[in-house]
Order: C-alpha cells, then structure tokens, then sequence
C-alpha cells in the first residue's frame, strides 16, 4: 500500500486506539433508545455519554437544543485534536488531509461574518463559541478584519489563503466559498502519495457522491448548464465526459440514465430515492442514499485495510455521525419532528 | 317637531330639489356600499385561501427550517443566515378600490435564487436550499396577506361608514326633509285658503 510505504508511522498502534475510540462510541441500539426519549432526558443521556464536561461548559449561558449542539462540536473539535495527537509521521500527514475539511469550513464562516459586518460577540456567542479554543484563531481574525481582503491577508501562507490566492480582489463570497470548497479536494489529491492511493480512492468517490448532490440540486433551482457545470468538483472517478453529460441532463431520471452509464456508480436504489423525491417534493431521498453508500464504503474500506489510516478516519467519521446524529435527536425533538422522520435520518 | 322652515314657494322649490339631489346620494351611495359589499366578498374569500396558504407554507417552511437545524446543524443554519446577501425589502404603496385608498405591498428579494443568496454553491446544502426557497415562499405569502388583510379592513371601515350615510338618509335626512315638503305644501295650500276667503270677504263687503 502506498500510504503504508513510507516510515515513522504508527499505522498500528493509531488503528488499535482508534478502533478502541470506536467501540466506546454510541451503538445503534442505544441510538435507537435515544429516539424514544423526551428532549430533556436525551440531554442528560448526552452528557452521561462522555459530553459532560463540554455541556458544563455552556451550560451558564446556552440551554436546550443550543447547548447540546455547543457541547458536541466542542467535543468533536477535541477529539479531532486527539486523534491527530496520536497519530505520527505519514499517517499524521493522511489524516489531517481529512480532518482538514472542518477549518475549511470554519474559514467559510469567517468569510460570511466580515462580509456580513456581524458582530465579534454575535458570532463568538452563536456561531464560533469562544469557549471552544479551536475557534479562538478564527475568532482573531474576525476581530482584525474589516473586509474579506483582510481576511484573506490574514489567511495567507496557509492552505485556506492559497486556495483564495487565485481569486481577484473584487471575488465575491461565493467565489471565494467555492474557491475553498473546490480548493481542499484539489490539494489533498495532490498532497496525497498517487492516485491508488486509499484516501485519494476515498476522496475521489465522495467527489462523486458530492458532485451527484450538486447535480441534482441545480436541476431543482433551475440552474443553466453553465452553472452546473461551475459546480462540479474535479478529480473524482466519474470521468469529465460523463460529468459534460451529466450537467446536461433535462431531468432527474435523465441523470441517473447517464450516471449509470459510468464505471464505477452505485446505482442501487437511486431509482426509488428518485421516485420519493419527485414525490415529496425534496432531495432528501437522494441525499440520505449517497450519504448510506458513502459511509457503507467507508467501513467497507477500514475491514479491509485494518492497519491503514482507514480505522482512524472510520473512526473519525463515526464520531462525526454520532455527533450529527445526537444533535439530530436534540434538535429535532425540541422542534417537534416526528420519531419516523428522525429515524429516517438517523446514521445508523 | 318643530321645523324651522319658511313656507314659502321657493323654500318648497328648493326643498324639492335638495330632496331629488339627496335621493340620487343616497342611490349611488347604495351602490357604492353593494359595490364595496361586493368587492369585500371577493377579497374575503381570496383571504381565507390566501390565509389558508400561509398556514400550509408556515408548516412546510417550519419543517425544513427544523430538518435542516437537525441534519446541518444550527449553527450551520446561522452561519449561511448571516452570509445572506441581500434582507428582504418591503415598499408599501396606494391604489384606488371605488374611491377607497388601499395599500399595494411589494417586495424585493423575498423568495431568492441559489446565486442571489450569495453563498458558496459547491459546497450548500440541498436541506439549507430547501429551508431557504420554504422562507422565501413563506415571506411571499406573508406579503400577499398583509395586503390583502389591510386592504379589507380598509374596505370594512368603508362599508360601515357608507352603510351609516345610507341608512342617516334613508332614515332621517330624507324622511326630514319629506316632512318638510309636506309642511310647506300644507301651509302654502292653507294660506291660498286664507287668501280666498279673505277676498270672498272682502267682496262681499
């Protein structure tokens, strides 16, 4: 294996703490529990599954749904920080290609808080709490930015500035949203060792899994061929052929005819997720079946690369899905959603 | 009742022709009420649709709003919020329903497209999306039924007023001012009586 080749890792000793991590973390049947529960019950179940510490935290100024979603993104952006602790060499390297799409996103916010003119307190109180130390550097630079030229000088020398470098100085925020979307998948292919590479497979399918999404929400907004095409993502397994299609496509179900054209699509009910959709008048259909399959090769991918970097960003991932998933219990109960709605959501 | 009226011919001349004026009032008044009634009734039942859409919006919109909070996260719908580029904007103006100013509400920038709101498209959310076009939908409706709402309490104020001037002289200023004629006419057709004994009187002297 190509990740596996270079030395000064520690491929095993990650994989075995990661999978311990993994076990400790929240299984179906307890999720399932959850789901029956009142909201306040799930917040004190939330806290006895490891997030006490975060909740107490916040708990003197946020309640409810607020503070259990404050907690778990604190807790998540620990752990993440723990994971990568442990993790040495290459595969520290491999990993934080991974995990780097969380700053990425956090740079996205500070883009549209200075674009926005919002308040440091607003958004150190309800968007990037301050009591979460890895929101403190982004935190900084909103509070030294006057302009979105100011944010990118601050952000320079880093991957986020370089992936804004290109853009003029009169790029709007979508430009520059884009730009950084567009900019982590085309940096982490290139920093990662080739293409058959495990993370770089990996990526190259959520390319395509995301580029489906995008497909099929610029058919619903109306979208003109040219701007779908601007959304496609580059670098994943669906060739640019089949992408240049693709974007042509009248309807849904002449998108998935041309989709399942291509190598490599997993087709496997995308026609009865299509169906609802038409139906309900909503992508989540579609949306739920490309995030099943994209967690499904996932774990597909860890079994069979046990001492890899897979077991940690399984891992990772998992914790991601628990923390999605809990907020989903938390928010979704104090806003009333039915149980069936919220299991259907439920990653499990 | 005591009228304080002169009775004389003019008077009941001029009498006549107040009272001919007053019932063609009082007969476009009657139209402008049925016409108003009429215009009301409309407008009624294109509120309680109109109102019936916004609950059936308000309920999509909530559910989206809540769906996307729970699968995006909060403070992912916060931090797309705040990024919008462009705040709905509202500009009330006046038009003319049968003499009657009534608002006119448009709007600007309520229901926005994926690029009007400004935020990455690569990366959005399609729950986000839907969240965002269930409120641009919503404000829509809310718009068309404040319109439509302060329109017809507009035009109920018209037809109170109006049913009042209505029934003031079908119940008061006519039958007055027929009173009035009568007594003119009365008095006149006694003072010719007076007038022809008084000569008969006189000639017989």
């Amino acid at each position: 294996m190509t990740m596996m080749a270079k030395g000064g890792s520690n491929w095993a000793y990650a994989a075995a703490r990661s999978k311990t991590r993994k076990a400790n973390l929240i299984d179906a049947t307890r999720m399932r529990q959850l789901l029956q529960q009142e909201p306040d019950a799930i917040a004190a179940s939330i806290a006895e599954f490891g997030y006490r510490s975060e909740m107490d935290v916040y708990a003197t100024r946020l309640s409810g749904a607020d503070l259990i979603e404050a907690a778990l993104n604190h807790n998540m952006d620990r752990d993440l920080a723990q994971v990568l602790g442990y993790c040495q060499g290459n595969l520290k390297e491999v990993v934080s290609i991974y995990v780097d799409r969380f700053g990425y996103q956090k740079a996205k916010t500070v883009l549209r808080a200075v674009r926005s003119g919002v308040d440091y307190e607003t958004l150190a109180h309800q968007v990037l709490p301050e009591e979460n130390e890895e929101n403190n550097k982004w935190l900084e630079i909103v509070k030294q930015s006057d302009d979105l030229g100011d944010v990118v000088s601050a952000l320079s020398g880093t991957r986020y500035g370089r992936a804004l470098s290109d853009l003029d100085s009169s790029a709007s925020l979508m430009q520059m949203e884009d730009a950084l979307d567009a900019h982590y998948y085309k940096a982490s292919l290139e920093t990662l060792p080739s293409t058959n590479s495990l993370l770089s497979r990996y990526l190259r399918a959520e390319i395509d899994h995301r580029n489906v999404i995008n497909l099929f929400r610029a058919m619903r907004q109306g979208l003109s061929v040219d701007q779908r095409s601007a959304l496609m993502i580059k670098g994943g397994k669906l060739s640019a052929a089949t992408l240049r299609q693709a974007e042509q496509a009248a309807d849904g179900a002449a998108l998935l005819e041309i989709l399942r054209r291509a190598n490599g699509f997993d087709d496997t009910g995308m026609d009865e997720a299509l169906a609802a959709s038409n139906e309900q008048g909503t992508l989540d259909p579609i949306v739920s079946i490309v995030t099943g399959q994209r967690m499904s090769l996932l774990r597909k991918m860890s079994l069979l690369n046990p001492v890899s970097a897979f077991p940690v960003i399984h891992y990772i991932e998992s914790k991601v899905t628990e923390v999605r998933n809990l907020r989903l219990l938390a928010r979704g109960k104090a806003a009333g959603l039915e149980i069936d709605v919220l299991e259907a959501h439920l990653l499990i | 009742m005591a009228l304080d009226i002169k009775p004389t011919r003019s008077e009941l001349i001029n009498l006549k022709r107040r009272i001919k004026q007053t019932q063609n009032g009082y007969n476009l008044l009657k139209l402008k009420r049925d016409g108003l009634f009429y215009e009301f009734r409309i407008l009624l039942s294109e509120m309680i649709e109109a109102k019936q859409a916004l609950v059936n919006t308000f309920i999509e919109a909530k559910q989206a709003i809540n769906l996307a909070s729970s699968i995006e996260g909060g403070l992912a719908v916060k931090s797309a919020a705040i990024a919008i580029a462009q705040s709905p904007e509202v500009e009330v103006s006046r038009h003319n329903i049968m003499g009657v100013v009534v608002p006119k509400v448009e709007g600007r920038y309520l229901s926005q497209t994926l690029e009007e709101r400004g935020l990455g498209l690569i990366g959005g959310s399609p729950y986000l999306d839907e969240a965002a076009d269930s409120y641009g939908t919503l404000i829509e409706s809310i718009v068309k039924a404040a319109e439509m709402e302060s329109t017809l309490k507009r035009l109920l104020v018209e037809i109170e007023a109006t049913k009042r001037r209505v029934n003031a002289l079908e119940f008061k200023v006519i039958p007055e001012m027929q009173e009035a004629q009568s007594f003119i006419q009365l008095r006149l057709e006694e003072m010719e009586r007076e007038e022809t004994f008084r000569l008969k009187r006189f000639k017989n002297k």
